[in-house]
């Protein structure tokens, strides 16, 4: 690292500043699909998004969908929790930071609590004590801070190998990575290596988590690409509003017979 | 190591403000969470009724699926069983015409029809492979919430393989006397929506034509 830390994090924090500006402004031109269930409309680059998406089928089928698989067989289920739970802990300053730039003061409160208890009586985070006492895990991350700011999509994007986003979604990701006291820590200390094997191992247990509902997805659709849009879109929301069932409860469906 | 310092003393400044402000939010929120609740107290207890019917509705059916999911019987028994179970408990005509969105007004007569036949045919054989993929899993119910005077959102949860938690939630529609299920919601994913999302895509990039659709769904079955 040749920067000092005071150079370091003013860069970032122009980049950030940028990266931000920009999300908000292309999504003031964005709209919402509403309850049509038709994301065509926010989605302007559909050829190229429908190009990368085969690029990201291929790759998934021979490399990503065999390994999660392998890696589901050889490993133990509580192996795979352990990490799962483990992982999360991790991302604790980024969760947390996020319930507080959302004002969500409950959130940030369950937050801390889960990352004292976990860490402490959860043997750095391996076992979920605080989901067993009732404090279930909520992930957050800036694309959601973004949204509760009021900040739409923008257009909807499929990132090259990280699958489906949205500007708004994308730009929240590299702040957040960015900004990940963790990351900085690694490679403050010039263990960039923490990050990067700490980022393989999210990979792997993401796509193993994912790997029923994609699986379920692609058989039952007979557009894949747009039925994971619509999917991207409907699971974004339901995470913006921390899963409150008061929101998250689909379209209205009308009464045909009236 | 001068940036790792600052993150310190800001996270755990960050935690000094979460307890501050929690302790403030305790005393507030014992105001605010009330108004709404008496508010809406009138709508609920006229619903409450329907809600509670729908809840023991989708508890039933969990567990009459599971009787005999849970069975000896043969496989192709449980199906026939699962099938009969499907079509008793959704409103298959409902979702069909929801599925097809705006394309159901431009559709003839004939294209409505062969489309609703072959869309319960498509739902009963997806969730027939879905329910198939059973392992035990248990259907919890958490709670119950009228969207109007119908719908009723009955809120569960399934205990995966690997011991993670998601969330089906019910969309249940009480109407001439009976209820039936109209969506399912897993994780905020509306199975409803999502299938129209698909249809409208196939329809839309085959040039309009809601044949194109039909096509795919004989394919299919």
């Amino acid at each position: 690292m040749s920067l000092s830390g005071q150079d370091f994090t003013e860069k970032k924090s122009i980049q950030i500043v940028l990266v931000a500006t920009m999300a908000i402004m292309l999504s003031a031109c964005s709209t919402t699909a509403d309850q049509s269930g038709d994301y065509a409309a926010m989605d302007p680059l559909e050829d190229i998004n429908r190009a990368t998406l085969a690029f990201n089928e291929g790759v998934d089928k021979a490399v990503m969908e065999p390994v999660t698989e392998g890696y589901r067989a050889v490993t133990p289920k509580g192996i795979r929790l352990g990490l799962r739970n483990f992982l999360r802990n991790l991302r604790s300053p980024v969760d947390l930071g996020n319930q507080v730039l959302q004002g969500d003061v409950e959130g940030a409160t369950n937050q801390t609590a889960r990352t004292f208890i976990n860490t402490l009586a959860g043997f750095g985070g391996i076992v979920d004590v605080a989901e067993m006492g009732g404090i279930p895990y909520e992930p957050e991350d800036f694309g959601q801070t973004l949204a509760t700011w009021g900040v739409g999509h923008g257009a909807y994007i499929v990132m090259p190998l990280l699958g489906p986003s949205s500007i708004r979604d994308g730009a929240g990701m590299m702040v957040d990575s960015y900004l990940d006291p963790l990351r900085l820590y690694a490679f403050n200390i010039d263990e960039e290596h923490w990050h990067y094997t700490r980022t393989a191992a999210g990979v792997i247990d993401k796509r193993e988590e994912l790997l029923d509902v994609i699986d379920d997805l692609r058989k039952n659709s007979f557009d894949y690409y747009a039925a994971l849009r619509s999917a991207y879109f409907q699971n974004r929301e339901n995470l913006v509003n921390d899963g409150d069932a008061s929101f998250s409860s689909g379209p209205a469906i009308p009464d045909y017979d009236e | 190591m001068k940036i790792n310092k600052a993150f310190v003393v800001a996270f755990f400044s960050a935690l000094l403000l979460v307890f501050s402000l929690n302790v403030s939010h305790a005393y507030t929120s014992k105001l605010s969470y009330h108004s709404p609740v008496t508010h809406l107290k009138n709508f609920v207890s006229t619903n409450n009724k329907v809600a509670k019917g729908a809840e023991n509705f989708i508890d039933s059916m969990g567990k009459r699926a599971i009787t005999f999911l849970d069975s000896d019987m043969s496989q192709e028994r449980k199906e026939r069983e699962f099938r009969k179970l499907l079509k008793d408990s959704f409103d298959l005509t409902t979702i069909g015409r929801f599925s097809l969105g705006r394309h159901w007004r431009v559709a003839s007569d004939s294209q409505k029809k062969e489309y609703q036949k072959l869309f319960e045919d498509l739902i009963v054989d997806v969730y027939s492979q879905r329910f198939g993929e059973y392992k035990g899993q248990a259907l919890a119910i958490r709670s119950s919430r009228s969207e109007n005077e119908k719908d009723t959102i009955v809120q569960s949860f399934i205990v995966d393989d690997n011991g993670a938690e998601f969330s089906v939630d019910w969309r249940v529609r009480f109407k001439n006397g009976r209820y039936r299920i109209i969506d399912v919601i897993i994780e905020g994913v509306s199975m409803s929506l999502t299938q129209r999302s698909d249809f409208s895509s196939v329809i839309q990039r085959g040039g309009g034509n809601v044949d194109v659709l039909i096509a795919h769904l004989k394919g299919q079955n």
